[in-house]
């Protein structure tokens, strides 16, 4: 309790919820956003409402956005027939920052995990269906974690699509060594991918 | 409480931010869960895939809390990222050890199945006979064994071809064909590694231990066959 009044100390609780911030954090964040007042706590207001109001998941992609179909689905210059299919919207961001795909998305919403019960009609599969069904598609690159649960969905999906097999081809991104790694301390099977996958 | 064995990793989940809570297998103490600090991390999350072979090191202030765990690569993941049946298997073999075997509780029998079957995945034509030998071993570790040694009417020891959803005896071809249609299918290669494997066996051995686990494992609890075990049998079986 900082003894600040109730409005303050429901302000630090909820910023204390945020991945990132603990309590000690949250108490520090809103003690900036108090002082400065005009110039970010009035503003951030303002975007968390607009975001609140106006984002909504994208009923193409599944993606979040605050426009519905998203700015990728909806941009004619974007591949309409790629699809880049991702866990979440975080895999997607980190995609369209680098901007080496030009194609769209597929959101799934998560991974099949036997562990956490997560099952297929879970995901957000029988869009991807769909969209394959509709017969623009061309290619569908998983870009799933390399992980046993990435891995397993990217796999399930193209088994999923398999009646699809002279319509549309199935990649997956490649696996090996990162920029600025070092052999030394890699996995043993992210260094028997990559030469495996050596051009 | 301390203690420092080989372990298989079953499972993890995030737990907060930086951390995730893992399932393993330990070779000497049974299958046990612990936090594990910093599992989010590029370096730990590696260990953390269900299959991988580490070393766990255990430190929990009372028996009955959730202690903490250190965890080092003990030897090579599986790698079975390109098979995708095999991964599937993994997984699926992770899932039935953790939701089958009660904690705390020593199995060294059941950790070495495990990382025996574990080897075998890369091989398509082995490991689904293996596995389903491997739930009768977790049916047998249970204390639900299916005894196979002899003909439950006649007491004949050939020619078992039937087992009883009764009791999880053998029943002979002669004494079960009346109640053939009652009786589950035992596959030949349950009964010895030699017996030999036909179409459909994997199936209709996967559809015997399955029908126990779920007498005996999940209805108790009233829960179905983890979805991943359904999926296994219909991938076998296509």
């Amino acid at each position: 309790m900082s003894g600040a009044g109730p409005e303050i100390e429901r302000l630090m609780a909820l910023l204390s919820k945020l991945p990132g911030l603990g309590p000690r954090s949250a108490r520090r964040a809103s003690l900036a956003l108090l002082k400065r007042k005009d110039q970010l706590l009035i503003p951030l207001t303002r975007a968390m409402q607009d975001a609140a109001d106006k984002v909504e998941t994208c009923r193409i992609c599944g993606r979040l956005s605050t426009q519905n179909p998203c700015p990728t689905c909806a941009d004619p210059a974007r591949d309409q027939t790629m699809i880049c299919v991702v866990e979440e919207d975080s895999a997607l961001w980190a995609m369209e920052r680098v901007g080496a795909f030009t194609g769209t998305y597929h959101v799934l919403g998560g991974l099949l995990s036997a562990l956490d019960g997560i099952r297929p009609e879970d995901l957000r599969l029988d869009s991807l269906v769909q969209r394959v069904r509709s017969g623009r598609v061309r290619e569908i690159i998983m870009a799933l974690p390399a992980t046993v649960e990435g891995q397993t969905t990217a796999h399930y999906i193209a088994d999923r699509l398999k009646s699809f097999d002279n319509q549309v081809e199935i990649t997956f991104l490649a696996r090996g060594v990162p920029v600025g790694g070092e052999l030394d301390w890699l996995d043993d099977n992210t260094i028997a991918h990559a030469f495996k996958s050596r051009r | 409480m301390e203690f420092e064995d080989e372990a298989i990793v079953l499972g993890a989940r995030s737990h907060g931010e930086t951390g995730a809570i893992v399932h393993v297998l330990t070779e000497s103490h049974g299958v046990y869960a612990a936090h594990i600090a910093g599992g989010a991390s590029r370096r730990i999350k590696p260990l953390l895939q269900a299959g991988s072979h580490v070393a766990f090191a255990y430190r929990a202030r009372h028996t009955d809390q959730l202690g903490a765990a250190t965890l080092e690569a003990a030897g090579p993941s599986p790698d079975l990222f390109d098979e995708p049946l095999g991964l599937l298997g993994l997984q699926c073999a992770c899932a039935m050890t953790q939701a089958v075997l009660p904690e705390r509780d020593s199995q060294p029998g059941a950790y070495h199945a495990l990382s025996g079957l574990i080897g075998l995945f890369a091989f398509p034509d082995i490991w689904p006979a293996v596995y389903v030998r491997y739930e009768a071993g977790l049916l047998e570790a249970l204390g639900f064994g299916l005894d196979l040694s002899a003909c439950a009417v006649s007491g004949d020891h050939d020619d078992l071809i039937y087992v009883s959803p009764k009791s999880g005896r053998a029943v002979g071809r002669t004494a079960g064909e009346p109640y053939k249609e009652k009786l589950l299918r035992l596959p030949g290669f349950m009964l010895s590694s030699q017996g030999g494997l036909a179409e459909g066996d994997v199936v209709r051995g996967l559809e015997l231990t399955g029908f126990f686990l779920e007498r005996h494992v999940f209805h108790p609890h009233n829960k179905p066959l983890p979805d991943i075990r359904l999926r296994l049998k219909d991938s076998l079986a296509s």
